[in-house]
């Protein structure tokens, strides 16, 4: 699959929050943005994924040459996207098992034997971690910090898409969590050939994983690219050596 | 027969006038259903033949898609008894004074009230003794004639109570299923009562309840409406021995045109009784809901726990819930609590489920089963559970009821361990 960004301008309740993103991820590649809060990186990759409120004013997003801009959700689920939340929503009484075999059945037409499933998906709580208790709970119901992340990678384990996109894979996990959890992405994204684009704050869930691309994100803007010496760059002098002060 | 005459000639009487039904607040606030077009239809008599033939033909359906043995099936004139072990069906004209002295309902508090008292056509008695376990499953089915019945529950001390009613329908044009229950449950008794209300769309539906629950009893009372096209339900239950306790679950689901207006009447009035009332109401197209939940605490209540919980959900622009809860409180002594909300399907959690590749249909059937599921975990009686789960499956993905539909319940996830997030008031979550 290739994700292509082209001149992208989003806005939201009038507010122009992407102004003129440019970015390609080929098959397999593994991409990170960083950025200050409200830099529009959340906003990039829930209008990858079909958010209905955000509105695109300008450009296009492209998989595999297709504009996908008329796409819902769904659809783009099904071509191959997948979007990590930052803060995944609690929904009351939805079975953590039943839904993702629902999504799994909507995904690829077909009826899914549950002990298999079950199997499958208890292969990787145990590398995750994940106390089984999170898959009898409703989705995300009561789920501390680090459970929804773990679920949420869980789910991109299960649903193999073809790009991923984490949205701060490591916030609210312990020291040794993010190590589990960056281990698990780098090694799920290995093993089923996906394209990762992973967006974070911070450059400790880095240590753990190979990005071939950074991209640093300002006021909607990609304002920097490079290898992994713009994390240490960002290490050194902080954001604002790549913020343009405002007039 | 003379007595019953009267008590009928005054019945008749009520039913037709009742002045708060004048008050723009009643015509606004209130289901109307046209008592009187009914009334004329009830004269006219029986269904003979052709019903039986129905109501025959229903049971099969019934018992090859739900699995499930009735033990009696009544028709809006006619009925067939399977079981009579703790039944006892009475023609209406038959009853005599001292059947009907004791009663908890008078004619003169509630028009349809009256109306049912003056048009039964039989009155179903069923009466567990002292310690022994009863499980009875009812199926009532109205046609073209109106159908009106009361049933009269009492179960002794120490004895257990399964009942399972269903209510279904076969008609070609406008009917009316109109139905009144009393129930005692007695010292130590538990009474676990379901009604399944699954009506067509030419059924006006009225139910009314009043239960009373003695020393140390309980009464779980799950109250199920998928059917129906108005439907009035007036339900009042009242633990009134010490320590007395009362479950009870509303769930409706609305769809095209259908119209709910249920008032439920929680009464703590015995020290250390428990009440918790737990109404949900999901509503599509454009039906409407109106949940009117109401605790009383009485003076002698010391010690006692009220609980109203009442939820809504949306489905679509045109559709309408209205949730009211309210308390009456006469005791400083209590713990009570309530609590209403209505919205709309929550966008993000339909994004949420969209982006795993659930299409709309998916993701707002994973959202509506899930709204219901933890009140239907509730449900002790695993038939009513599986009825009720196969039911709302039916109306969301067909839009269809009143039929008995094919049990299915493959992709019914019903999760026993679960607990909803609402425990009331978090300084009294440890004493539920």
């Amino acid at each position: 699959m290739k994700l292509e960004i082209k001149d992208l301008h989003v806005e939201i309740d009038g507010k122009e929050i992407e102004q003129g993103i440019n970015l390609v991820i080929n098959d397999g590649e593994f991409h990170v943005i960083m950025g200050p809060n409200g830099s529009g990186k959340t906003t990039l990759a829930k209008v990858v994924m079909g958010y209905p409120s955000l509105r695109v004013t300008k450009g296009d997003i492209l998989v595999d040459g297709q504009s996908i801009r008329e796409l819902s959700a769904d659809k783009r689920a099904r071509l191959g996207l997948f979007l990590q939340f930052q803060n995944p929503v609690e929904i009351e009484g939805v079975g953590f098992v039943n839904f993702l075999r629902a999504a799994k059945e909507s995904m690829t037409d077909t009826t899914i034997d549950i002990k298999q499933f079950m199997g499958e998906i208890r292969s990787y709580t145990e590398k995750l971690a994940i106390t089984n208790g999170i898959i009898g709970r409703s989705l995300n119901q009561g789920f501390s910090g680090g459970e929804k992340k773990k679920g949420e990678v869980l789910q991109m384990a299960i649903l193999k898409p073809k790009l991923a996109m984490l949205d701060e894979p490591d916030s609210g996990l312990d020291i040794d969590a993010v190590k589990v959890v960056a281990q698990n992405i780098q090694e799920i994204a290995q093993k089923d050939k996906m394209a990762l684009l992973v967006i974070t704050h911070y450059s400790r869930i880095l240590s753990y994983m190979n990005p071939q691309f950074v991209h640093i994100m300002a006021d909607g803007r990609i304002v920097a690219e490079g290898g992994r010496e713009l994390v240490m760059k960002l290490e050194k002098d902080g954001y604002d050596s790549f913020v343009k002060p405002k007039k | 027969m003379e007595y019953y005459k009267s008590f009928n000639e005054e019945a008749l009487e009520l039913s037709k006038s009742l002045p708060e039904e004048q008050s723009e607040l009643y015509k606004r606030h209130f289901v109307p259903i046209a008592l009187d077009k009914f009334a004329a239809k009830l004269e006219e008599g029986d269904g003979g033949l052709e019903e039986e033939a129905i109501l025959k033909d229903l049971s099969q359906a019934a018992l090859v898609n739900l699995n499930l043995r009735f033990d009696a099936l009544f028709g809006s004139t006619r009925h067939l008894i399977n079981n009579q072990k703790f039944l006892e069906v009475v023609p209406a004209k038959e009853m005599t004074e001292e059947r009907i002295t004791g009663k908890m309902y008078r004619s003169k508090e509630d028009k349809m009230v009256a109306f049912i008292h003056a048009h039964a056509r039989r009155i179903i008695f069923i009466d567990v003794p002292d310690g022994v376990t009863a499980e009875l499953n009812l199926l009532f089915v109205n046609t073209d004639i109106p159908f009106s019945t009361q049933v009269i529950v009492k179960t002794g001390r120490e004895s257990k109570l399964n009942l399972f009613e269903w209510y279904s329908s076969r008609t070609s044009g406008e009917s009316l299923l109109s139905i009144l229950h009393e129930i005692k449950v007695g010292t130590y008794a538990k009474a676990d009562v379901s009604m399944v209300h699954n009506e067509d769309v030419n059924t006006a539906v009225i139910n009314f309840s009043k239960s009373m629950v003695a020393d140390n009893g309980i009464l779980n009372a799950n109250y199920i409406y998928n059917g129906g096209s108005n439907t009035r339900a007036k339900n009042d239950i009242a633990s009134s021995g010490f320590a007395a306790r009362s479950n009870v679950i509303e769930l409706v689901m609305g769809s095209a045109k259908q119209k709910f207006d249920l008032n439920t009447i929680v009464s703590n009035l015995a020290k250390d009784t428990v009440s918790d009332l737990e109404s949900k109401a999901s509503a599509a197209d454009s039906s409407a809901c109106i949940l009117k939940g109401f605790a009383v605490v009485g003076e002698d209540a010391s010690g006692s726990r009220s609980f109203i919980n009442e939820r809504g959900m949306l489905l679509s622009k045109n559709a309408y819930i209205s949730s009211i809860p309210g308390m009456s409180i006469n005791n400083a002594n209590v713990k009570a609590t309530h609590s209403s909300a209505t919205a709309p399907v929550d966008e993000e959690a339909l994004f949420y489920l969209t982006s795993r590749g659930a299409t709309d249909a998916v993701a707002k059937r994973l959202i509506i089963s899930g709204f219901f599921s933890s009140s239907i975990a509730k449900i002790e009686n695993p038939m009513v559970k599986a009825t009720v789960s196969s039911l709302m499956q039916e109306k969301i993905n067909n839009k269809k009821f009143g039929t008995i539909p094919k049990l299915d319940i493959s992709n019914v996830w019903v999760n026993e361990s679960y607990k909803d997030t609402f425990q009331g008031h978090y300084k009294y979550r440890e004493l539920k």
